[in-house]
């Protein structure tokens, strides 16, 4: 063998003074799971060492350009765009080509390829054929990587030279693999064949080869297996990655070193040069855009205010009619404009927030329903030239109908002009413990204990005192290895989601300016760029998020309206003092925004009587008016015990709404514009700062100018340095009044609904979910506190949702509705022995609905929705049975349904059988012998069928056994609670009830216990953990002081029932138990497992 | 009366032994099987990946699992407590089944005999739990619990088990001790029914109908209303016998009459029982008690009186007598049916290219346990690229397939004897030095034979040495890997030595040094 190149680090044939080189081949790790470094690391460790440009090259991917070329920006690095793919040639993914944009149409090109593999293929995956490069991709520069094979090469260069005439290289790599000689050669020879150039390149996956463990990791995770069963489909060394330019003048002859550089020159282009096209189809082709809008606001003005616009509110709206053109935003307004409309055609309750709702158009436009004469609106919170980016619109829809709402877009603008951003789902604490643990072959049982050990307010360096906590040794090498991995994986990306709402809507194809793919949900599209990729090119992008409780309360409303008056939001009466006296109560389990531990802690103290105090109370139980120490002396001042003074008369103004306490985001900005001569765009400068502080200290920049400023306008320095606390105090947590405003409607809507039409809002609630703070086991528990009954979930009775059913209590039968034949239901507020079901609230005649009134009352059915394992289909199929005629045996019940085994199985675990067996076993029992042929004719043969039951009779299961499994089998129980399971124990014996905190003085030393149902450290607590257990009477607040914390962490951490010794601290009737000592009892019931929700 | 003897700790038992001092593990396919007490207690625990284990214990050995290994110490104690009951099965994968009922009387009742068994099985340093019973499935269910719930079943004065105490603790044990599907341990579990008790409440025909009939079986023979029929263990014939002189015998030649007399026994002994064998193992003690033996192999197993003597006798002439010769034994280990001996293993009439015909015959030949395959693993590193297993990698048909695809694909077979596990061993040599438009992904430079350990290179300024002067003639292919244990950073190349012969080198980056790993044929 000779030696074609020295591999000698002596070799002096050129120096690197003239040697410039660019990178042609890079993947960053947004080839998820394939490349191990960051595109911010992989550009700045090529600046370091000397690289002129570097191209980036993810898989079928632009995901993570934008990133790179800001960082490329910054290190004046030449970034070039480009793409690697795996083209189906001869065979599936056979051919290798890298793709680079020299120009914009290049880069349409390539862009448009993408899209298309993508779009054809499944989420996360692509397909290239090979004739797509054919007529699709004129302008880009292709680099063509070899196989193994001489013949396929042959036949692929073929194909290639003719379609890429004077763009085509051979890509050759050097990577110290036992072949590199022979492919050399073999390189060399298809060139002369082919008359092609040669350029090298290096297959770069790392920006360093201290990344090859985190390589492999990463290949592990993407294959779902352990690195160590990996073997040979691991990388066998870590030469991929970016190799200093001595060691490539050792590994390379000098011209294909050279080579990389002729192409960087070609390419041009830069992510600087994509620029945003508004869909021009909002607007009537006989106007102008600003006309349009201008005639629309006009239009919702004269709605909005029928006896005439004030005259402030007329300027308001030109100022922001002239800041709209001038910025030219028409476009987008109308585009909300236009979805709100649709929205509300379909009847689809929706409502914009975020600085939207500071904003007379959007009111006027319908978007919004704060009014802004009734609350102070800061514009520049709205649009501000200084920031010149578009506002930001968030409109709610309700989540259920949502897809609605984005179905009408896509057809609107087609897919071709329509996607949704992206959110780049990146590895947090949990998932890289996870993956990296199982990437090393760790247990996943080892790995989950070890993921529940970490709280969630954990810094992830605390990760290797946790290990103990697990068994692990951490001293030996697994253990390092794998708390190096999770450092090293956090934050890195794993693949793209769909982001919550955003929408890019374009004029032109939006493959056009950023490739598209497919969304793991069918008939959805993304963009392959997040919320700061667009935010980073200034792109446009329309927020259509989803709201549960807008889904509550359309529901809810549904319900009321087939037995009150109460059929749409305008019904519901305004400042309804009962309504308030509820949630001074601090009764709001299931309120909007009001449902929390500390806002039901608060509502006493604050005691809300009108609208404005509710969105106060919404604003001041934010970590901003919490750490700027500004809940007290608001308090103290509302209720007169402080006295109120103002420094000037321009500060009254401001503060005088919130007796002179910030508490909205908007008064700060205000009181920086009146108080330290800020200008509106400046202020608004202040806001984004507040919002990153703790991150980068920006906020210090403006504290000199405020402070300064405040003193020139003669306020005292004390003042000036209190006011400037208080903004670090709301930094990205305080909450902007049209915010809460919007907020504060849907809270009163929903706590008017709970307050008088209780039933109504638990169902509409119950199907609803997910939402909320409580699961369906606190609601119903909440409902049962307030006097409602809840029936089981039957197959006699259940529809697939919850339901409203109509009980009378007299002795006269109402109508043709069914017996009760269920004698096992337990209900906890005794009804009397005379009960009569009339039916569900569907079925209501109208001399029920009379009767609904005078002596029946509504009672919460359980749906089968709450049945783990079970479907809406074969829901539909059972009701639909039942309506022919009802069940005669099991067998029955199962042919005519047509339940398959999941199905069935689930029904009788969750014992939604019992009139046709007695128990759940029993049921269990008879299903089991439930034959699997149909029987033909089986609609004319059920009452032949024959009964499933044998004779056999099996124990029934034991209250522990039954609460168990509705727990499991649906997630709550009607029956006896844990606790009241175990008030015999000798560990829960000194305990006393929920319900009896309330007689217990400040100070008492107390014992109690229940199941951990949530978990909450606030950032701003000082470490302070808030634990809500429940037992059969109700829910206790513990405080955990953090000392407390750490000592009991295990037991707080792990376990599912607790006891708690500790004191009373009590606020007139808020209670509290701070706990002193914690003990885990779940082994007393070591099958319960019941998640708690957790809160930051 | 069924005693069950379960050796908890068999795979790792007959692989290491007793350890107290070190934390040690049996693997397999990248999980653990069993562990010793040592590791037990710093949080190693069966069934864990061995990853885990290393990351619970960083001191820990972790061995690969040897099956056939752990059969022949089945069988090894199965022959020590074949003199307590003819009556033996075993109960794959690590019980032992004893019919021990018949043998209380020859050994003086329940006690001493279980006591004897004790001992025989402690002499052995294994680890075994007790189950007795009346059935062979539940002797089997009561080795899970503690001997001295079933013990009591037994009525000595009666010499026979109290049935309703029997039923009763049969009744009393929770259904997921059974050795069912687990599939059917839930699905009983879900009618609420936790014990034996509760399944023998019900009729047979219900059981059947939602359970099936295994699990109906089942309980017949645990209960002993079902006959349990069950293979017997058979001891391997062999032939062991000898003469002992008055007469001391001091000419060479003259200890050929005695040997003839042997091989006549055994020649009976071999039609008798139609056994044949490849092997006549001689021991011989002279007057000083010095003793001495020598094997006469032969090259195929006919029963042929001349030739085994005439290969004996010209083996005795290069055997050192040290003194008059007083006593002889013949003995012909690894007897094997006749009829196989018939034709000759390497037939040519047979489809010789057929590997699996090959290894079945190898083994009918041999025994399960002397016919290994060797594997080749998907590993980087060369010393672990491959591996012996008792048994046909599950995915050797793939292997195979793709294998005959490929044309040029390597052996993943060799034949080889137990005591003669070359891991030096290395499939195939694969050339990649030429690209012949027909390469594969994975194919490597890699030489034929592999040194079981490599061997370190003396190095000068100038020049490598080994054995003579070496050099480098390929660029080096870099190997980083196996960080998660034992890193492994190597720069290989392929060195020709002055002799002409092709190594394989590599330069250890950790341990700074040259060593020679393979030889290139």
């Amino acid at each position: 063998m000779t030696r074609l190149w020295s591999d000698s680090s002596n070799d002096t044939r050129f120096t690197a003074d003239f040697f410039d080189y660019a990178e042609l081949f890079v993947r960053s790790n947004f080839s998820f799971l394939t490349g191990a470094s960051h595109p911010e690391e992989l550009v700045n460790e090529a600046a370091v060492l000397g690289y002129r440009a570097m191209a980036i090259a993810d898989e079928c991917s632009f995901s993570g350009a934008v990133r790179a070329h800001v960082a490329a920006k910054e290190q004046s690095l030449k970034l070039i765009v480009g793409s690697f793919f795996r083209v189906d040639f001869a065979f599936e993914r056979d051919m290798n080509l890298i793709l680079l944009c020299p120009c914009r149409e290049a880069y349409a090109q390539v862009s448009s390829l993408i899209t298309l593999a993508r779009r054809r293929s499944e989420k996360g995956q692509y397909k290239v054929l090979a004739k797509d490069l054919d007529g699709l991709l004129e302008r880009p520069l292709v680099i063509w990587l070899p196989t193994r094979k001489t013949q396929v090469n042959n036949k692929q260069l073929t194909f290639l030279s003719k379609l890429f005439k004077h763009r085509l290289w051979i890509g050759f790599h050097r990577l110290l693999q036992h072949d590199d000689y022979a492919h050399y050669e073999h390189c060399l020879a298809l060139a002369k064949q082919f008359e092609l150039p040669m350029v090298a390149q290096n297959k770069v996956v790392m920006h360093q080869v201290e990344r090859l463990p985190l390589q492999h990791c990463l290949t592990a995770i993407k294959h779902n297996k352990s690195v160590q069963s990996l073997g040979c489909d691991l990388l066998a060394n870590g030469e991929q990655h970016l190799r200093s330019l001595e060691r490539l003048q050792q590994l390379y002859p000098e011209a294909l070193l050279q080579e990389t550089m002729k192409i960087a020159k070609r390419c041009d282009f830069s992510l600087d040069e994509l620029r945003y096209d508004y869909p021009d189809e909002v607007v009537p082709g006989n106007t102008s855009p600003i006309a349009y809008l201008r005639s629309l606001c006009e239009r919702g003005a004269q709605q909005r205010w029928p006896q005439g616009v004030s005259e402030k509110t007329k300027k308001t709206l030109e100022k922001e009619l002239n800041m709209i053109a001038e910025m030219r935003y028409e476009h987008y307004f109308l585009t909300v404009y236009d979805i709100v409309a649709f929205a509300r055609e379909q009847g689809i309750l929706c409502q914009g927030r975020g600085s939207a709702a500071n904003s007379v158009v959007c009111y006027c436009l319908m978007i919004t329903e704060v009014d802004p004469e009734q609350s102070e609106l800061l514009f520049e919170r709205f649009i501000s030239k200084e920031r010149n980016e578009p506002p930001d619109i968030d409109v709610d829809f309700e989540h259920q109908r949502r897809e609605e709402v984005i179905q009408y877009i896509y057809k609107k603008y087609t897919r071709e002009r329509a996607a949704l951003a992206a959110t780049v789902i990146t590895y947090k604490m949990k998932s890289a413990i996870r993956d990296v643990g199982k990437a090393l072959g760790i247990d996943l049982a080892v790995v989950d204990h070890l993921s529940r050990s970490l709280a969630w307010w954990d810094k992830p360096d605390r990760l290797q005192e946790y290990f103990k906590s697990t068994h692990l040794d951490a001293q030996g090498l697994v253990a390092q290895h794998y708390y190096q991995l999770v450092m090293s994986i956090l934050g890195f990306p794993r693949h793209l989601s769909q982001h919550v709402g955003g929408f890019v809507i374009t004029n032109q194809p939006i493959a056009q300016l950023v490739p598209v793919e497919n969304a793991s949900m069918p008939d959805r599209t993304v963009i392959q760029w997040d919320k700061y990729d667009i935010e980073a090119l200034g792109l446009l992008k329309v927020d259509v998020l989803a709201l549960g409780m807008l889904t509550m309360i359309r529901k809810c409303l549904q319900l009321t309206a087939q037995y009150s008056e109460i059929s749409s939001l305008p019904d519901i009466p305004k400042e309804d003092p009962l309504t308030y006296q509820m949630l001074t109560r601090g009764d709001s389990v299931g309120v909007f925004q009001v449902e929390s531990r500390a806002q039901m802690s608060m509502l006493p103290r604050l005691k809300p009587q009108s609208f404005y105090d509710l969105v106060i109370e919404i604003a001041i139980v934010r970590p901003g008016p919490i750490q700027g120490d500004m809940v007290h002396p608001y308090l103290r001042r509302r209720e007169g015990q402080e006295t109120i003074d103002y420094p000037s008369e321009a500060i009254k103004q401001v503060l005088d709404r919130t007796l002179g306490v910030p508490i909205f985001q908007e008064q700060v900005i205000q009181l920086a514009m009146v108080a330290a001569n800020f200008s509106g765009g400046e202020a608004d400068q202040l806001r984004r700062a507040m919002a990153t502080w703790g991150r980068n200290g920006d906020l210090y920049k403006f504290r000199d100018k405020l402070i300064a400023g405040m003193l020139a306008n003669g306020y005292e320095q004390p003042y000036a340095e209190r006011v400037f606390e208080q903004m670090k105090g709301f930094g990205s947590y305080g909450f902007p009044e049209s915010h809460s405003a919007s907020f504060a409607i849907l809270a009163y809507y929903s706590a008017w609904l709970k307050r008088h039409h209780s039933a109504a809002f638990y169902v509409a609630l119950l199907n609803s979910q997910p939402m909320g703070f409580y699961s369906p086991s606190q609601l119903i528990q909440d409902a049962q506190r307030h006097g409602i009954n809840v029936a089981p979930i039957d197959v006699d009775y259940s529809f697939w949702e919850t339901h409203l059913e109509v009980t009378r209590f007299d002795e006269k039968p109402l109508g043709d509705k069914q017996q009760d034949n269920n004698q096992s239901i337990k209900e906890p507020i005794k009804a009397p022995d005379t009960k009569q079901r009339i039916g569900s609230l569907e079925l209501l005649s109208e001399a029920d609905k009379q009767l609904l009134f005078n002596k029946a009352t509504l009672t919460i059915r359980l749906g089968l929705h709450l049945v783990k394992g079970f479907n809406s289909d074969a829901a539909y199929r059972l009701v639909e049975a039942r309506k022919k005629q009802s069940f005669n045996n099991l067998q029955d019940l199962v042919q005519r349904t047509e339940l398959n085994k999941q199905e069935r199985e689930a029904l009788t675990k969750a014992n939604a059988i019992p009139r046709l067996a007695r128990h759940r076993y029993q049921a269990q029992w008879q299903v089991l012998a439930v034959e699997e042929s149909r029987p033909l004719f089986h609609d004319y043969e059920s009452q032949s069928l024959e009964p499933l039951d044998d004779g056999t009779q099996l124990a029934p299961p034991s209250d522990m056994e039954t609460m168990l499994m509705d727990y499991q089998t649906t997630g709550l129980t009607l029956n006896e609670h844990p606790l009241a399971l175990l008030r015999t124990s000798p560990a829960v014996k000194p305990c006393k009830r929920a319900n009896e905190l309330r007689h217990m003085h400040q100070g008492q030393f107390i014992q109690v216990a229940g199941v951990v149902t949530c978990r909450q450290r606030p950032g701003t607590a000082a470490g302070v953990l808030f634990l809500t257990l429940e037992d059969e009477t109700g829910n206790m607040n513990i405080i955990v002081w953090r000392h407390t914390v750490e000592k009991f962490r295990k037991a707080i951490m792990g376990s599912r029932l607790l006891k708690i010794k500790g004191t009373i601290e009590r606020e007139r009737k808020v209670v509290h138990v701070v706990a002193g000592y914690i003990e885990d009892i779940s082994e007393q019931v070591p099958q319960f497992r019941r998640v708690s929700r957790d809160f930051h | 009366m069924w005693l069950c003897v379960r050796f908890a700790l068999l795979p790792l038992e007959s692989l290491w032994g007793h350890s107290e001092t070190t934390p040690v593990a049996v693997g397999e396919q990248q999980r653990l099987v069993c562990c010793n007490a040592m590791a037990y207690q710093k949080g190693v625990r069966p069934g864990q990946s061995v990853a885990t284990a290393y990351a619970v214990a960083d001191s820990l050995q972790v061995v690969e699992r040897r099956e056939h290994l752990e059969q022949q110490q089945l069988k090894k104690m199965a022959l020590q407590l074949y003199p307590f009951s003819p009556v033996l099965t075993l109960w794959q994968p690590d019980k032992l089944l004893v019919e021990i009922g018949r043998s209380l009387t020859l050994f003086h009742g329940l006690d001493p005999l279980l006591s004897r068994i004790r001992s025989a099985v402690a002499q052995h340093h294994m680890t075994a739990c007790f189950g007795l019973g009346p059935t062979p499935k539940a002797a089997e269910l009561f080795s899970y619990l503690s001997l001295s719930e079933s013990y009591p079943l037994w009525n000595t004065e009666q010499q026979a088990f109290d049935n309703k105490a029997f039923l009763a603790l049969v009744d009393l044990i929770a259904i997921n001790l059974l050795p069912l599907p687990e599939k059917l341990i839930d699905k009983i579990s879900a009618t609420g029914i936790k014990t034996i008790g509760g399944l023998r409440v019900l009729s047979t025909a219900a059981l059947n109908k939602r359970f099936g009939r295994e699990l109906v079986l089942y309980l017949q023979q645990l209960t002993g209303e079902h006959p349990d029929v069950q293979t017997c263990f058979q001891p391997q014939i062999e032939f062991t016998q000898s003469l002992e002189f008055i007469d001391v015998i001091h000419q060479r030649e003259a200890l050929l009459f005695p040997m003839r007399r042997l091989l006549e026994d055994l020649i009976y002994f071999l039609r008798l029982y139609q056994k044949s064998g490849q092997l006549l193992r001689w021991k011989l003690r002279d007057s000083y008690q010095v003793a001495s033996q020598f094997d006469v192999h032969l090259s195929d197993a006919q029963v042929d009186f001349n030739r085994f003597l005439e290969l004996t006798r010209l083996q005795l002439d290069s055997v050192n007598l040290t003194g008059p010769i007083e006593w002889l034994e013949l003995s012909m280990p690894r007897l094997v049916d006749a009829d196989i001996q018939e034709q000759s293993l390497f037939s040519r009439s047979e489809p010789f290219n057929d590997e699996l015909h090959f290894v079945s015959k190898i083994k009918a030949r041999l025994g399960y346990s002397s016919c290994l395959w060797l594997v080749q693993k998907n590993e980087v590193i060369p010393e672990l690229s491959c591996s012996l297993l008792s048994d046909q990698p599950s995915d050797y048909s793939k292997q195979r397939q793709s294998q005959v695809q490929s044309r040029r694909g390597s052996r993943s077979l060799n034949v080889s004897s137990s005591t003669q596990q070359k891991q030096s061993l290395q499939a195939s040599e694969q050339n990649t030095m030429m690209l012949d438009g027909d390469l594969l992904p994975q194919q490597k430079i890699r030489p034929s034979w592999l040194l079981p350990v490599p061997q370190a290179i003396g190095r000068t300024p100038e020049r490598l040495n080994w054995q003579g002067k070496l050099r480098l003639v390929s660029q080096p292919e870099r190997l980083f890997h196996h960080w998660w244990k034992k890193p492994v950073s190597r720069d290989y190349y392929v060195a020709q030595h002055e002799s002409g012969i092709f190594y394989w080198v590599f330069y250890d980056q950790l341990k700074q040094g040259w060593f020679v790993q393979g030889v290139f044929s």
